[in-house]
């Protein structure tokens, strides 16, 4: 009979995060801040084709800079063929340092669109007109991205990001100068990089190799306020400011000092389209 | 893809055709058939009766339309129906809604023990409890499935039927599956002893899409009130109809697995199972007729998410226990049903003495309550206890007798007196307890064998709400083509809703609507200039709290 059971969707039971939170108008409103784009890459270590994608990423971020934030998600339980880390103890020639799969990277997979294989990617989770899924190949996400930064954003964000003795401590500041209609959510993440382990890639003549001392960057370690996001409870007018600051246990398996918070506006899990998006390193 | 559909649904038909000419050299033609509905509506905005909606701002007309076709060719059945929306609000009375296109159409084969429907399908299990899908057009409802349908026969009192499919809305279909099962039989004991025991199961799966939507609602609740919503919720029922002598005896049992549904005391969801008994006891013998249905239901909302809300993605049906009434102010009070927790009580009786048989003299006694769960007791089902009580959601009395005096003029009279907690079913918070009470009267006078007058008149009498109303028709019909009416409901007393403020006298209201028809055969066309009160329209024991409308109506319909 257990063979029956369903498996639920993903329930948040983790306590409160949230140890500040208000908001109120204050004017006259600031000058809008230019919109940030956001690439969330989904990608796995045994993917000899997602090298590729991080590099098209870098390359977007180094030519826009301080406009994009980049998001590494090794979804868990999803593709596993691709996204497994390597055991010897299973007959793999290597064995992973880190397993950075993580069960929001896999929720936020599967809401903004599952796929069959990898790399895949969405520039502010965009539905965009000529695709039929907003996870897209990596080779469109530049022309999209064009498109998308030179877009107004209705919210400025100011967000940042302390390392406590066992915690994390973000401040994020959410100012609106535009009149927004749809309901908004603000979703936080941890991401860490410089982080060196095995990845299974190609050489230039296409063959598969492994890569022992790759550096992941920008990879999803965990999601403050659950994937879904915290919903901003007000009327977006010009003026409103919603102050939020969280705390969570710093993770024994992070490296503090390379941590970064991103935070992301964007509608409901049914819309979900990015309205803007802003990381701080947590110092 | 719609113009694809609708040529191959024709082509089947004519292959299937020829090849019935051509294999048995008989001419087998098939039978057509079909009918067309339409109703358009012109607005005049009247601001003093509420009528202000879109169509009054901004469309000022509005029609709705379907037509279906049915071709029954060598046990095919092909059926197709166009529907047309133009600025209509009868979806959404709010909305101005305009598209057309194929509204439902569907293949049916029909065998010897078995039937298949491929395409939109109707059906329901024993009362609906579980499942009914069903069409109300004055409703705007239309909860046919898209999908397979089977329906088997095995021996002449045996019916077994199982489906899978999606429900329809407006033009598109909801993307959770439904899926169901249900079997009966007839059982003879002897010539006055009859049952007819059945049962059904059936299973509702929520797609991703809504589970996202769903699961981040809950992720929004404080951490006590989050829970595991359910993508699977399964409703099953048994039930039996007892037939000895001129008793019967129906009784129907069914609950539901646990699913997210929204409590309506906190407007937030909870992970809950359901139940809803419903029973019937009839007793009928010449002259005489009683019937009491007892209905309870306890959390028992099974839509195709708890998402949906009022009218929409039904899959059960659950109508209102109370009396559907016909004449406009006796059916200006309507009960809907409670899904969060309902106990409900009906009891009908008719009596024809003997002694007036000539006379066609008929008395008829109808009475139904409606209470929250835990309060069918004490003073709130008390029945001679009159005074307002919010836990008595509804309660009606009704009485009416119909006298022949002779054989051109017949007389019914009659009176109500309504309970109803209008804040629970107009979602009208703090507005008063509604008791009103109604003496209404019919006259009809034969003229001549094709001319007859009808008058009918109505005083409904309440201090709540907009007050009281009187409403009176004049009915003129020249058989079998003609027939005019007048009639006028007029405000005239205010109530809690309407009082003029800092002392001002209050203006009087008509809602007065004059009305022409006339008929062809199979075809009957209307006109009419209608002002009509904001209420709740129930039809086929659904309801819906409507606008008030001014202005021109004009339908048409027709059978062929």
């Amino acid at each position: 009979m257990s063979a029956c059971e369903e498996e639920p969707p993903y329930i948040n039971y983790a306590p409160e995060a949230t140890i500040g939170d208000t908001t109120f108008i204050l004017l006259p409103a600031p000058t809008p801040q230019p919109k940030n784009v956001l690439i969330e890459e989904v990608t796995g270590v045994r993917c000899p084709n997602c090298p590729k994608a991080q590099v098209e990423a870098k390359t977007i971020s180094e030519n826009n800079p301080g406009r994009i934030n980049i998001v590494t998600i090794h979804p868990l339980n999803k593709l596993n063929a691709l996204t497994r880390p390597f055991s010897q103890a299973v007959g793999d020639k290597h064995t992973s340092l880190f397993d950075f799969r993580t069960e929001p990277g896999a929720q936020i997979f599967e809401m903004v669109g599952l796929s069959g294989s990898l790399p895949i990617g969405n520039v502010n989770r965009k539905l965009f007109a000529s695709e039929t899924s907003r996870n897209i190949d990596y080779q469109k996400w530049s022309a999209y991205v064009s498109t998308e930064i030179i877009q107004p954003t209705p919210v400025n964000i100011n967000i940042s990001a302390k390392n406590l003795s066992d915690s994390i401590e973000i401040e994020v500041t959410l100012t609106y100068t535009e009149v927004v209609a749809d309901s908004n959510f603000l979703t936080l993440m941890i991401l860490e990089s410089d982080m060196e382990d095995v990845q299974e890639s190609k050489d230039v003549n296409g063959s598969v190799i492994y890569v022992e001392n790759y550096i992941h960057n920008h990879v999803l370690r965990g999601v403050v306020t659950g994937y879904y996001g915290d919903l901003l409870k007000a009327s977006y007018e010009p003026g409103r400011v919603f102050y939020k600051k969280y705390r969570i246990k710093r993770d024994s398996k992070w490296n503090a000092k390379n941590l970064d918070a991103l935070a992301i506006v964007h509608l409901n899990t049914t819309k979900k389209n990015v309205i803007h998006s802003k990381d701080a390193k947590v110092q | 893809m719609i113009k694809k559909l609708i040529l191959s649904i024709c082509t089947i038909g004519l292959f299937f055709a020829t090849q019935a000419q051509d294999g048995d050299k008989k001419i087998d033609k098939g039978e057509f058939s079909g009918n067309f509905q339409t109703t358009n509506q012109f607005y005049v905005k009247d601001s003093s009766i509420g009528a202000t909606t879109t169509q009054y701002q901004k469309e000022l007309s509005s029609t709705d339309a379907w037509l279906l076709l049915n071709y029954k060719v060598s046990g095919y059945t092909f059926t197709v129906r166009y529907d047309m929306f133009n600025n209509s609000p009868l979806l959404n009375p709010q909305e101005a809604y305009t598209k057309s296109g194929l509204g439902m159409y569907s293949v049916r084969k029909d065998m010897d023990k078995m039937s298949i429907t491929a395409g939109y399908f109707y059906d329901q299990f024993a009362s609906g409890m579980v499942f009914r899908s069903y069409e109300d057009r004055n409703l705007g409802l239309d909860f046919a499935i898209q999908g397979a349908h089977i329906k088997y026969r095995p021996t002449e009192n045996t019916t077994i039927k199982a489906f899978t499919g999606l429900q329809k809305f407006r033009f598109d279909l909801r993307p959770m599956v439904v899926k169901g099962v249900n079997a009966e039989h007839h059982f003879d004991i002897s010539e006055s002893f009859s049952l007819e025991p059945g049962a059904s199961v059936v299973n509702r799966t929520i797609d991703q899409q809504t589970m996202n939507v769903i699961a981040s609602s809950i992720n929004n609740y404080s951490l006590e009130q989050r829970f595991y919503p359910k993508y699977n919720v399964f409703v099953y029922n048994v039930y039996n109809t007892l037939r000895y002598k001129n008793f019967t005896w129906y009784l129907e049992l069914a609950q539901k697995t646990p699913e997210a549904i929204v409590n309506p005391n906190i407007d937030l969801m909870e992970l809950q199972p359901g139940k809803a008994y419903l029973t019937s006891l009839s007793y009928s013998t010449k002259g005489f007729g009683i019937n009491a249905q007892y209905r309870y239901i306890d959390r028992f909302s099974f839509r195709t998410s708890p998402l949906e809300n009022q009218n929409l993605g039904m899959i059960a049906y659950l109508p209102s226990i109370t009396r559907q009434n016909v004449y406009r102010l006796l059916a200006r009070y309507n009960a809907f049903t409670q899904e969060w927790g309902e106990n409900g009580l009906q009891v009908d009786i008719s009596f024809k003495p003997k002694a007036l048989k000539k006379h066609g003299t008929q008395f008829n006694f109808n009475t139904s309550i409606s209470t929250p769960l835990g309060y069918f007791k004490g003073k709130t089902v008390n029945p001679i206890n009159f005074e307002a009580d919010s836990n008595r959601y509804f309660r009606e009395y009704y009485f009416e007798v119909q006298h022949k005096f002779t054989k051109k003029f017949k007389v019914l009279l009659g009176y109500q007196l309504i309970n109803y907690n209008q804040s629970l079913f107009e979602a009208k918070p703090s507005v008063p307890y509604v008791i009103a009470n109604t003496v209404f009267g019919e006259a009809t006078y034969k003229i001549t064998p094709t001319k007859s007058i009808r008058i009918e008149s109505q005083y409904l009498k309440t201090e709540e709400d907009l007050g009281s109303f009187v409403n009176g028709l004049v009915e003129f019909n020249i058989a079998p083509h003609y027939s005019f009416s007048f009639g006028d409901m007029v405000n005239v007393q205010p109530g809690a809703r309407n009082k003029p403020a800092g002392g001002k006298p209050f203006e009087i209201v008509h809602y007065w609507n004059l009305f022409g028809a006339f008929t062809q055969k199979n075809t009957r066309f209307t006109a009419g200039y209608i002002r009509q009160v904001e209420g709740v329209n129930c039809t086929g024991g659904v309801c819906r709290v409507e606008p008030a409308f001014s202005g021109v109506r004009l339908t048409l319909s027709t059978n062929f």
